[in-house]
């Protein structure tokens, strides 16, 4: 059971996006994506692009690293998911029409539904132990 | 229960493996609640594009029975045949929670009625129903998407569940259990120590008082 349990824990968080690319690139990118652990590649849809272009400022775009990850972190209690970076926290504020102070954003699991409801391809869940 | 040596290093072990045990616990725990949730979205968005779909479709299948009816079935269905096939269907992977969900795009599923093919002496509803269809097609790209979608989320949720269940009712259960064990067997064996010493420091005394008065 342990063993099976280490091997779960481990694949928790893989594949995971080898690198981040700026909204910036994805825009000007024909096929908009990044590379993944295992090989594959995720696509990101065209839309959510554009709905992230809305919420940030066309000189914030550069700073922005796709995809956005949300870090599922126990200690902070059940459902509660921190987003790192002031680019990246910033888009998911005005998302959810949040004030965001400093570089971090904490969301809760309604918040969080709406996020990955508008943005189903450019988020990533991260596991935090 | 577990067959556990009542030791030190044991307890030791023990603790860490139930650190883990619940550590893990919380993370699979946390990683089912966010499948739930995004399985009931699946969940909804498949009602509301199979209820879209299925619209579309009644009303371009009525659109053709009142061409056929109008125009001729012979012509109808002639047009049907002379009419341009073939769509390009865009299909990847995409990852949530480590779970492989298929994502499909179709690039233009809407004609203008010179791409389709068939004669422009066609009536205008052959190419309402033409256009009805062709949007519902990219609705069916849609609902194959996220039924599959909900396919895979499901079987992970399962067995993130299972996983969830047996840690919270067999292993952390049973590892707190022999955790008490062994704990109070060391406390057993603490004690006997203990009244072993008292036991030989009374004896000593003992024989300390007898070997005194002996010399006095």
């Amino acid at each position: 059971m342990e063993e099976v349990l280490k091997a779960e824990l481990a694949r928790l968080n893989s594949p995971f996006p080898k690198q981040r690319i700026s909204l910036e690139e994805a825009l000007s990118s024909e096929r908009p994506g990044v590379p993944l652990t295992n090989g594959a590649f995720q696509p990101f849809r065209r839309e959510e692009l554009e709905l992230l272009a809305s919420l940030v400022p066309e000189g914030k775009r550069g700073e922005l690293r796709l995809p956005i990850l949300l870090a599922l972190d126990p200690g902070l209690g059940r459902g509660a998911v921190r987003v790192r970076g002031e680019a990246e926290s910033r888009a998911v504020g005005s998302l959810l029409g949040k004030r965001v102070e400093g570089g971090e954003l904490v969301i809760y699991r309604p918040e969080l539904r709406e996020v990955r409801r508008r943005l189903p391809t450019t988020t990533y869940y991260l596991f935090l132990p | 229960m577990m067959a556990v040596s009542p030791t030190r290093m044991s307890l030791l072990r023990l603790r860490r493996r139930i650190a883990l045990a619940r550590k893990g616990h919380d993370l699979l725990r946390e990683k089912m609640d966010a499948l739930v949730m995004e399985f009931f979205e699946v969940l909804r968005r498949v009602y509301e594009v199979r209820k879209e779909a299925f619209d579309r479709l009644a009303s371009a299948h009525f659109l053709l029975s009142l061409c056929m009816a109008s125009w001729g079935t012979v012509e109808t269905e002639q047009a049907a045949r002379e009419a341009a096939k073939g769509v390009v269907l865009e299909t990847s992977v995409r990852y949530v929670m480590g779970v492989p969900v298929p994502v499909a795009e179709v690039e233009v599923t809407v004609r203008s009625p010179l791409e389709r093919g068939y004669s422009l002496l066609s009536p205008s509803l052959l190419d309402r129903a033409s256009e009805e269809f062709e949007r519902a097609l990219k609705l069916l790209v849609e609902l194959a998407e996220l039924e599959e979608t909900a396919r895979a989320l499901a079987w992970e949720l399962e067995r993130t569940r299972r996983r969830v269940n047996a840690l919270e009712y067999i292993l952390i259960p049973r590892l707190e259990a022999a955790l008490r064990f062994i704990a109070m067997r060391l406390d057993e064996m603490e004690r006997e120590h203990f009244f072993r010493l008292k036991r030989i420091k009374a004896l000593l005394e003992r024989r300390e008082r007898s070997g005194g008065g002996a010399e006095g």
